[in-house]
């Protein structure tokens, strides 16, 4: 089946929640005007019938998309981790019915909606390249991945592929997989961990896990902006600030150690998810690492501390 | 930091020990009472097969800071190194070297090496680092060949 209908029937499937879509149908309709309307052979490098209408149209799609999946996905991992009276509050609130079934269920529709909307994209990009002979639609992706713009940047993505993870193997037994989905996995190559996703037509996605600071599986680890995954302590040592500030204190000028975008720590994300699943899953190692970042902290804090009196007395 | 900077370095060993590039050795520092400096790595590069550098092998010597992999580590050949990028001192002018320009802490042990193989037989004319090397390379072709050579012959394999 072309992947347009397999889009289309999975949107309709899901229409029920309403959710933004990529206008596949759209898209082509205004590539193929385009190839109409050409005198030429071949589009010229800017056409005035694309550009004023493909890739705003399309930017449009990709910033409901993006906004919404991030939405339900930080709802969801809300019920998730609640705890205590957050939870109580929750469920007076009638927010909380879900079991755990159910969840994981949302989760799994959530990580193919992320999935699905990626693809469309780049093969409506790929089209628009092929049509034209150029390298726009490259460039117009790249433009998107510096706005945050694509879903695969998502740090919520990550979560959620942990939290499936996480709730897979804790709670229940998995239901049927659904025909689009063959699963996520925590898998161990050499002994570095990916977060491994499948989706139908071997369309699959790899997170890494390695912090590329200390070369190590990351710990309590923290998404920046920019998409990419670092320990807490790494993050906070590269972006100059001391644990104790923490990330929001970084200087807007200081860059991601691996694409060197700036401003990207502010808004970084704790992946408490992930840090379950990993804790779960590398147990020694969680022991080991935990024990020798109380130390790092503890020196931090005393650190800070007596700078704090310093000033304070004016020494 | 320094616990960042060892704990990264320890990685870094680590992953070396494990597979690295034919030829190259790259080894932490012994000290006189026989323990590990992490901070100071001896290493060499082979010339590249097919080049002027073939046959030679570079000793290399890599200094790391207590604040790596936020800052380079710097690289140093023997005194009066001869390429048009090696400092007099022996320091090497690469951009990847460059905290401000595209240094970045992803960059590892391995890439830093092979980047500077790369760079023997590709030199950059846009940034010299000393007089010699680069109006040779520049005016008189043949005699840069020579002297590359030449300094080829000068570090054999270590048997």
């Amino acid at each position: 089946m072309k992947f347009c209908k397999t889009y289309q029937q999975y949107m309709q499937g899901h229409g029920h929640n309403k959710l933004p879509s990529v206008g596949f149908k759209n898209l082509k309709k205004i590539i193929k005007s385009c190839r109409r309307a050409s005198t030429q052979p071949t589009c010229p490098d800017h056409c005035p019938v694309c550009d004023g209408t493909f890739f705003p149209s399309l930017l449009n799609e990709m910033s409901d998309i993006v906004g919404c999946f991030n939405q339900r996905a930080q709802q969801l991992l809300e019920l998730h981790l609640a705890s205590g009276f957050r939870k109580y509050f929750l469920m007076l609130k009638g927010k909380l019915h879900k079991n755990h079934t159910a969840l994981i269920e949302e989760g799994k529709d959530l990580v193919i909606y992320a999935l699905i909307n990626s693809i469309a994209i780049r093969k409506i990009l790929k089209k628009y390249d092929k049509i034209h002979y150029s390298k726009q639609g490259q460039l117009f992706k790249s433009k998107v991945q510096t706005m945050h713009k694509e879903i695969l940047q998502s740090p919520w993505l990550c979560e959620l592929i942990a939290l499936h993870i996480n709730l897979r193997e804790t709670k229940s037994k998995p239901r049927e997989a659904s025909a689009l989905f063959d699963g996520c996995y925590l898998t161990f190559t050499d002994g570095k961990p990916s977060l491994t996703c499948e989706l139908f037509d071997s369309v699959k996605i790899d997170i890494d896990l390695t912090c590329s600071i200390c070369l190590d599986t990351v710990f309590d680890s923290v998404s920046l902006t920019c998409g990419h995954i670092f320990c807490y302590t790494c993050a906070c040592s590269t972006a100059s600030v001391t644990i104790v500030d923490g990330l929001k204190a970084a200087n807007p000028k200081e860059k991601c150690p691996l694409c060197r975008e700036g401003r990207v720590y502010e808004d970084a994300v704790h992946l408490e998810e992930l840090n379950i699943l990993l804790g779960r899953s590398c147990r020694e190692y969680w022991e080991q690492r935990l024990q020798m970042e109380r130390v790092e902290r503890v020196k931090q804090v005393k650190e800070h501390w007596e700078t704090q009196c310093r000033a304070f007395m004016g020494i | 930091m320094s616990g960042i900077a060892r704990g990264r370095l320890a990685e870094e060993r680590k992953s070396w020990r494990k597979n690295h590039p034919h030829g190259f050795v790259a080894k932490p520092e012994t000290l006189p009472d026989g323990t590990v400096n992490l901070m100071v790595w001896h290493c060499t590069i082979p010339g590249k097969t097919g080049t002027d550098w073939e046959g030679g092998y570079f000793p290399l010597t890599m200094h790391f800071s207590e604040d790596y992999p936020s800052k380079p580590p710097k690289c140093k050949f023997p005194q009066g190194f001869f390429h048009p990028n090696v400092y007099p001192s022996g320091t090497v002018c690469l951009s990847i070297l460059n905290e401000d320009s595209g240094w970045r802490p992803a960059i590892t042990v391995k890439q830093i090496l092979v980047g500077i193989q790369d760079l023997l037989d590709q030199p950059n004319p846009a940034d010299p680092a000393q007089t010699e090397g680069y109006h040779l390379f520049i005016q008189d072709a043949a005699e840069y060949k020579r002297r590359v050579r030449q300094q080829s012959k000068q570090y054999p394999p270590l048997v």
